[in-house]
């Protein structure tokens, strides 16, 4: 019966250990665009999209690229790997994920948090309002 | 007519709950006075028509397009098909409340007639109505029924997001709210078993409604990865995005749960197990619901959320802490020494009194700091001036202020907490039937290894979803002993905010591996005891046909990942062992196969999940019209467009034909324009070529027009720049020099060229429009790699800085490629292998559920009393504490006839 709970302990043991390795290891940090570039580590940045400044597709590269606005100000170049997301035109904010490298932000992905795909009144909510205020309060 | 509609939806709202609370009141009342049922039981049926009434009156608010109503002008509009239309009645945050209660009011109708049968409809119904009371006061908060803040009534609605208009957006929805209504009868039943101190019969009665809700929450769960893959385009069917998980969470610790209690009806052991399993998959419905719908989630996930307002963000946090407060303090009472001694000691209300001290007062703080300020809510509701309201605000505002102040103690009441969570989970049921007890060689450990494994799985989804939410504080603890740590020995750990979906795939594949495994073995093992040696002979057969299977991967599959390769032994290991068994019990008792089914299934996807998730291959392709372009030993052709959907939305054909160019498919990619939100957006979904071994999927991306001299037309606003050929221009200014004695109009801009490491270079571009007809004066880079040509102007008298000009960026040294003479569609082309046998695997894996759902529902039928009466009154006295322990050991009589019997042997030896 002993062996049963040593056996099980260390494969207990072993797996907290991988599985918090792991954790640390495929986390990413949420950033502004600055600590991305100084870091150079992969980052999540919360932002608007630079509308006058356009979005284009480029097929060869399958690249879309836009500009972003971060909380603090700073616009970067963005440059997705893979097509225009969805919702992207209206959406409030921007989330990229990805690398600050050679003055352009390499996003792996981006999500578009958009008023209204589960959600209505974008209208109630002024422009600015952070959905992130909930969780500073945390 | 309508707007008394809108009332009626309201009081019916606000009478419901009003009923709820009455009865949870009176079916608690009726534990010492049970001539009060009766009267518990009216106010339930009242609470279910005052539902389904407020959800008639909604729907028809939709349906008729009362735009006077906020949630139907935000949501709807005239143009939708009837059925898009009434899914609208779910597609924001109120609606999906009220789906989400209709369910439970549903279930609960049946769940009456189900528990009097069962002879616990006072606790069972007490409890549920508690869940629908919480349900309608979320309606009360977030009013589906309020009018539009507008002061007049508009024409059209705003309509449904184009991304939701599809065939899914109908099913899916409703499907997942039944699975997390079907997690709250079991949740009843469990508290109901502790109260009556029954824990082995309820077992019986709760496993085809933890088996059923189990099938229809993962089919619910399916759906949704169904209709990511099928019209969303969102390349895969599981991405692991918080949402989809937040609802995975609940579902695999009621698989685990339907394990667990098979295991405990069988052995009588796993009695704390199964109570804590089966409160915990109801409570994580509720966790789901908070992480989803409580906008805390808002920058971590693909579905988007904006918080619901402060006070439903507090009810939401309420509710998930009053029920697992109650699973919680029940166990405490019923398993651990400390709460035995309270149970001795006192009773009736000081005993409520005591236990609430110990199990909820901790909580308070927590709750506080979590659910933050919410003084200014009532603040504003006295403002209101309403006599009414302000009286019933002014004690939760005194009550908010406390909370104010005792948020401050959240982190030493967390640590009481915590500490009270492992006290009560470690408590002991004073059985010899525990776990520890049972053989090792035997299908009842391997079943709780199994378990447990199922357990460590919903653990890492747990904490992966719910680490955007862990506050800061803890956060940055932890990265201080990791900078420390960083320091001594040179790493660089930290810790971010949000994990990646490589984490999920890393620790699930192990874990798939091992519960593939333990499948198997515990299915060639007998109940009890077993002989190694007669074990071992039998995994002979099994374990080599599915070294066979591997081998042939590794050759044939070009699979060479380790990883990879066990995942497909294991797999292969399964599904062996399962048709072998299985096939053994159907030919014996059919209606036993279910779990055989569902395995077979959950095998299937882990071999299709190997293909179709880690080797899909992908390329982009552009496509001139007519032209074909090779991939994956296939030839894809696009063939032109034709609308549908009223022309409002396009197929972009595309042909696929194999490499003898004969024609296989032509797949329909989707392409058009939305202007919801009053914003023009291009609206894509994927077209699927579906072969028995592999899909070919293909994401349009963009169609570009053909023009004869090349390079490539942008329309640009002041300020805005494009990317061509390496260089970022920019459009700087206009330049309008029109000397007015010519009779030459000019337009001209000014653009700066950057490539990334060189210096800016400032072209000047015009465009002469005079007698002899257009003079473009093109400008070209000191490179001459790349040129800028004026093509025209659009003025925009209102606001000149949104005036609009049209270039050519194109570059000189490259010649006219001739099929950019052609229309061109972009589209991604993904080759994903094995895709088939996810969806077979589901599709088998539901089917499981349901045999076995039948089958338990046969089982929980021979506990029925001949009539509905009421058991005995529960003695909340010292007296019942000596006969619990009596109760863990001994089962209650269990009415079996000479058939049931028979057909249980029949599943003891599945291998003879």
């Amino acid at each position: 019966m002993k062996s049963k709970y040593i056996i099980g302990g260390i494969i207990v043991v072993l797996f907290l250990g991988i599985g918090g390795y792991s954790f640390v290891n495929s986390s990413v940090e949420y950033a502004s665009l600055s600590k991305a570039e100084e870091s150079g580590k992969k980052v999540q940045v919360t932002g608007t999209w630079v509308k006058n400044k356009g979005s284009q597709y480029d097929p060869k590269a399958n690249t879309f690229i836009f500009h972003m606005k971060d909380e603090d100000g700073k616009i970067a170049r963005v440059v997705l790997e893979g097509a225009k997301p969805n919702n992207f035109d209206i959406s409030t904010s921007v989330v990229a994920k990805g690398k600050y490298d050679n003055g352009t932000f390499h996003a792996s992905e981006v999500l578009t948090k958009c008023p209204s795909k589960y959600e209505g009144k974008a209208e109630e909510h002024p422009e600015g309002l952070d959905p992130k205020s909930e969780q500073a309060e945390m | 007519m309508f707007e008394a509609i809108g009332a009626i939806g309201r009081m019916s709202i606000i009478l419901g709950f009003a009923a709820s609370a009455f009865a949870v009141i009176q079916y608690f009342r009726g534990l010492q006075k049970p001539k009060l049922v009766p009267q518990a039981r009216v106010a339930f049926h009242l609470t279910a028509t005052g539902i389904f009434l407020a959800a008639a009156s909604l729907m028809i608010l939709i349906v008729s397009h009362r735009f006077e109503y906020q949630y139907v002008w935000a949501y709807s509009g005239k143009d939708l098909p009837l059925g898009l239309l009434m899914s609208t009645f779910y597609a924001g945050q109120e609606g999906s409340f009220m789906l989400w209660t209709v369910m439970v009011a549903v279930i609960g109708v049946i769940l009456l007639a189900y528990s009097q049968k069962h002879q616990n409809e006072r606790e069972v119904m007490g409890v549920y109505s508690g869940i629908l009371a919480f349900l309608l006061l979320l309606l009360v908060v977030k009013n589906p029924f309020a009018p539009i803040e507008a002061d007049f009534i508009p024409q059209e609605g705003r309509g449904l997001n184009p991304l939701l208009q599809n065939f899914w957006m109908q099913i899916h929805p409703p499907i997942l709210f039944v699975g997390f209504a079907a997690m709250a009868p079991p949740f009843a039943m469990a508290i109901a078993a502790m109260m009556q101190r029954k824990y082995q019969n309820w077992i019986v009665s709760a496993l085809p409604w933890v088996v059923g809700g189990s099938m229809v929450l993962g089919l619910g769960i399916a759906l949704g990865g169904f209709w990511a893959y099928e019209t969303l385009g969102w390349g895969g069917w599981w991405g692991w995005d918080p949402v989809e998980n937040s609802s995975l969470i609940p579902w695999i610790i009621s698989v685990g749960a339907v394990h667990t209690m098979l295991t405990q009806k069988r052995t009588k052991g796993l009695i704390l197990t199964n109570f804590v399993l089966v409160i915990l998959s109801f409570v994580l419905v509720l966790y789901s619901t908070f992480l989803t719908r409580s906008g805390v989630l808002g920058d971590a996930s693909v579905h988007s959320f904006v918080d619901p307002g402060r006070f439903a963000f507090t009810l939401l946090v309420l509710f998930m802490f009053v029920f697992s407060d109650v699973g919680l303090a029940l166990i405490f009472a019923r398993f651990t020494k400390w709460g035995k001694q309270i149970m001795e000691r006192f009773s009736g209300w000081k005993l409520v009194g005591v236990l609430y001290l110990i199990m909820i007062v901790p909580s308070i703080p927590i709750f506080a700091q979590i659910s933050g300020d919410v003084v200014p809510v009532f603040e504003e509701f006295m403002a209101s001036g309403d006599i009414f309201t302000v009286a019933i605000s002014a004690p939760f505002l005194v009550i908010a202020h406390i909370m104010n102040v005792l948020s401050f103690l959240w982190i030493p009441a967390l640590i009481v907490k915590a500490g009270l969570i492992v006290y009560t989970l470690s408590g002991r049921v004073h059985s010899t039937k525990r776990f520890e007890s049972f053989a090792s060689l035997s299908r009842e450990s391997y079943l709780g290894w199994g378990s447990a494994l199922l357990g460590a799985l919903t653990l890492i989804v747990l904490l992966g979803t719910s680490l955007p939410i862990i506050p800061d504080v803890i956060v940055d603890g932890i990265n201080g002993v990791f900078n420390w740590v960083n320091g001594m020995i040179g790493t660089s750990f930290a810790l971010g905010n949000t994990v990646e979906p490589a984490f999920y795939d890393a620790m699930g594949l192990p874990l798939a591996i091992a519960m593939a495994v333990l499948n198997a073995l515990a299915l060639l093992l007998k109940w009890k005891a077993n002989d190694g040696k007669d074990f071992l002979k039998k995994t002979y057969l099994p374990f080599g046909l599915a070294v066979v299977f591997a081998g042939a991967l590794y050759f044939f599959g070009n699979v060479q990942d380790p990883g990879m390769l066990a995942l497909g032994l294991s797999a292969a290991f399964s599904f062996i062992v399962n048709v072998q068994v299985g096939y053994k019990i159907m030919r014996g008792n059919p209606s036993y196969t279910g779990a055989y089914i569902a395995h077979i299934g959950f095998a299937m996807m882990l071999i299709g999940i190997i293909g179709s998730g880690f080797y899909s291959q992908d390329k982009p392709l552009e496509l001139p019209m007519g032209i074909s372009k090779a991939a994956f030993g296939y030839n894809f052709t696009y063939v032109g467009y034709e609308p549908f959907w009223n022309g409002e939305r396009y197929y972009f054909k595309v042909r696929v034909d194999d490499q003898e160019g004969k024609e296989i498919e032509t797949v329909n990619t989707i392409m058009f324009v939305s202007n919801y939100g009053n914003q023009e957006q291009i609206m894509r979904n994927p077209g699927i070529a579906k072969f028995l071994e592999k899909d070919l999927y293909l994401e349009p991306q963009a169609v570009m027009q053909p023009d004869p001299e090349g390079g490539e037309r942008v329309t640009m606003v002041k300020g805005m720049s494009h990317e061509f050929g390496g260089y970022t221009v920019t459009f700087t200014d206009f330049e309008m020099n029109n000397s007015m004695r010519s009779e030459n109009f000019s337009v001209g801009g000014i653009f700066t060229v950057e490539k990334y490491g060189e210096e800016p270079q400032t072209i000047e571009v015009s465009q002469t429009t005079g007698p002899e007809g257009v003079q473009e004066e093109r400008g070209l880079t000191e490179a001459g790699d790349l040129e800028i040509t004026i093509l025209g102007m659009t003025p925009n008298r209102t606001e000149l800085s949104q005036s609009t000009v049209d270039v050519r960026l194109k570059n000189p040294n490259v010649p006219v490629d001739p099929e950019n003479l052609r229309e061109t569609l972009v589209v991604m082309a993904t080759l994903k292998p094995f895709i088939s046998l996810v969806w077979i695997g589901i599709i088998l894996m539901v089917l499981g559920f349901g045999v076995a759902r039948a089958r338990r529902a046969y089982d929980a039928k021979r506990l029925e009393a001949p009539s509905d009466e009421l058991s005995p009154p529960i003695p909340l006295r010292k007296d019942a504490i000596a006969k619990e322990d009596q109760a863990v050991e001994e089962p209650e009589s269990v009415p079996v006839n000479g058939n049931g019997h028979a057909s249980e042997r029949s599943e003891e030896k599945p291998v003879s």
